[in-house]
């Protein structure tokens, strides 16, 4: 298949999902929307963990971030009655901030001791989500936090067309300047430097990005569940998200949404595993990156337009 | 001719070991300057110091009257000085295209296309440019790094060993496309060990030995000068 082909069968095969999607909840239990729903949350973490996967550092502490926009969220409904919006665009700002702040000294450092930055900070945000009590209710977390939306029906609706939104704009930043200059600097970032490109503000922006849309998935978790818990957060969190990057393909929108319907498919596929879910999990991400290198839409996306 | 770049009295050690030890030169507008010294003399230190990553210790580096030593990487490569390395550094997973675009897109937001054309044929790669850097020969590799400093419209282009590894031929068309950088007004700072390319092409020489300059002027006097006979062959 050409180029040509294989883009034209990429956007029908869209098409036809979005279609799809749209009818599903005509058809769909109360259980099986609440897996979509979840699907959408995942997709979006993975959608904004891949800006900082696509520039080759590898960040632990993504379900922090997700959990700042949650608290945020879920602190200024609770405590302030702030409006629905006023609370999501509030948590996502939050996260990206935090974003921005933490990049700030951990991208003075590179590969592994990155990611050794962002696990501590994660471990950090961690016991103060469980232990500043007056604030996020230490371990007993928030609860009775409203959702706009009586039905399930009507957030999957909204959750459909912020997803849509989000993997619209991580294409487009994909295929924009920043993404070229994401993607040189996992190839060599030094020379990216010498070849005039501001690595760090380039980094600080994808990270900024990546937290902020975390943060956005935070908020909407949060108002979906009318509950937000310590748990839901720890860096257990941040590796599942990993995992299905990696699973799906690094440095592509494609795999990055694949990568998020399989990290919460898989766990609900294996479910007849029990107690071997994980063990499970584990043996099929090792498969993946034995075989798949590329990830699973990076390696077919690769044989299909090589055909 | 002007000066366009100064190295004025430029020190840096690495623990006890002073890699540059109050070198002074200057570059002219429009000239090849050639850069030449023992191994581990301190050239490539010069292009490091030069281009900000590495921070002189003592001295200073002003490209057009200004001082620009301790600025970061990527503003010196924006100010216009650009580089290429004595070891090929490509995007090796990108085309030669991706190479090229990523590196005009920083000085060029319109028009791109038309400059990268233009870069890549002012190398002779414009037949290449779908093929991944990384399936490219040596010699290609090495006017690929040439084309990518060239992509910043620089005043100043500094290359390390271009003609390293190639064969007779193709040090003749790298030279023959450095003629050709020297005639679009860029100065170019060569580092070399073929001596033939330096007399070939560069009107002056600056010779560095453990970190100072012994000697500077036209090469064929460079070639005879004491200092720098005894710096490559040692005394009798």
């Amino acid at each position: 298949m050409n180029q040509w082909s294989v883009r034209s069968f990429r956007n029908v095969a869209v098409l036809v999902l979005l279609i799809c999607l749209c009818f599903m909840p005509r058809f769909l239990n109360e259980y099986l929307l609440n897996i979509l729903i979840m699907t959408f949350l995942w997709i979006m973490l993975t959608v904004s963990l891949n800006f900082v996967g696509t520039m080759g550092y590898i960040s632990i502490c993504h379900a922090t971030f997700y959990g700042i926009g949650a608290y945020v969220a879920g602190i200024l409904t609770f405590k302030a009655e702030a409006p629905f919006v006023v609370s999501l665009a509030s948590g996502a700002l939050g996260a990206g901030l935090a974003g921005v702040l933490l990049g700030f000294p951990a991208f003075r450092v590179r590969g592994h001791y990155f990611a050794i930055a962002t696990l501590a900070f994660s471990l950090i945000l961690s016991l103060v989500f469980s232990n500043w009590h007056e604030v996020t209710g230490g371990d007993r977390g928030l609860t009775g936090i409203f959702s706009p939306f009586l039905t399930s029906r009507g957030y999957y609706f909204l959750m459909l067309g912020i997803v849509v939104l989000t993997v619209v704009v991580s294409h487009l930043v994909l295929n924009s300047r920043l993404g070229r200059q994401l993607v040189t600097i996992r190839e060599d970032e030094d020379l990216a430097q010498q070849m005039g490109i501001n690595t760090m503000q380039v980094k600080l922006v994808a990270f900024g990005l990546a937290s902020l849309v975390a943060g956005l998935a935070g908020g909407l978790m949060v108002h979906y569940v009318n509950f937000v818990h310590p748990d839901f957060f720890t860096f257990g969190y941040s590796f599942s998200v990993i995992m299905g990057m990696l699973m799906g393909g690094v440095g592509t929108t494609g795999g990055a949404v694949l990568g998020g319907v399989i990290a919460v498919g898989l766990p609900e596929l294996l479910r007849f595993t029990v107690g071997w879910r994980y063990i499970v999990m584990g043996f099929v991400l090792i498969l993946v990156m034995i075989l798949m290198p590329k990830g699973i839409y990076g390696t077919l996306s690769h044989s299909l337009s090589k055909r | 001719m002007n000066e366009i770049l100064r190295i004025e009295e430029v020190s840096k050690r690495f623990g006890g070991i002073a890699a540059l030890n109050g070198a002074s030169f200057h570059m002219r507008e429009g000239e090849v300057l050639g850069l030449i010294g023992p191994n581990g003399s301190g050239k490539t230190t010069v292009f490091n110091v030069i281009t900000g990553l590495y921070r002189p210790e003592q001295g200073r580096i002003v490209f057009r009257g200004e001082n620009i030593s301790g600025q970061s990487v990527h503003r010196i490569a924006r100010k216009g000085i650009s580089r290429t390395f004595q070891a090929t550094r490509l995007f090796f997973n990108l085309s030669v295209w991706e190479n090229v675009r990523t590196v005009c897109e920083i000085v060029t937001r319109k028009g791109t296309g038309e400059k990268i054309e233009e870069v890549l044929s002012s190398v002779g790669l414009d037949g290449k440019k779908e093929k991944p850097a990384s399936e490219l020969t040596s010699a290609e590799q090495r006017l690929l790094m040439i084309c990518m400093g060239l992509s910043l419209s620089p005043c100043v282009l500094l290359l390390d060993e271009p003609t390293a590894g190639m064969n007779a031929e193709e040090v003749a068309e790298t030279l023959r496309v450095i003629e050709k950088i020297k005639g679009q007004g860029c100065s170019v700072l060569l580092i070399e060990h073929n001596m033939a390319a330096i007399s070939s092409i560069c009107e002056r020489c600056v010779v560095l030995n453990y970190g100072k300059l012994i000697a500077e002027g036209p090469v064929h006097e460079i070639q005879r000068n004491p200092h720098v006979i005894e710096a490559y062959l040692g005394k009798d």
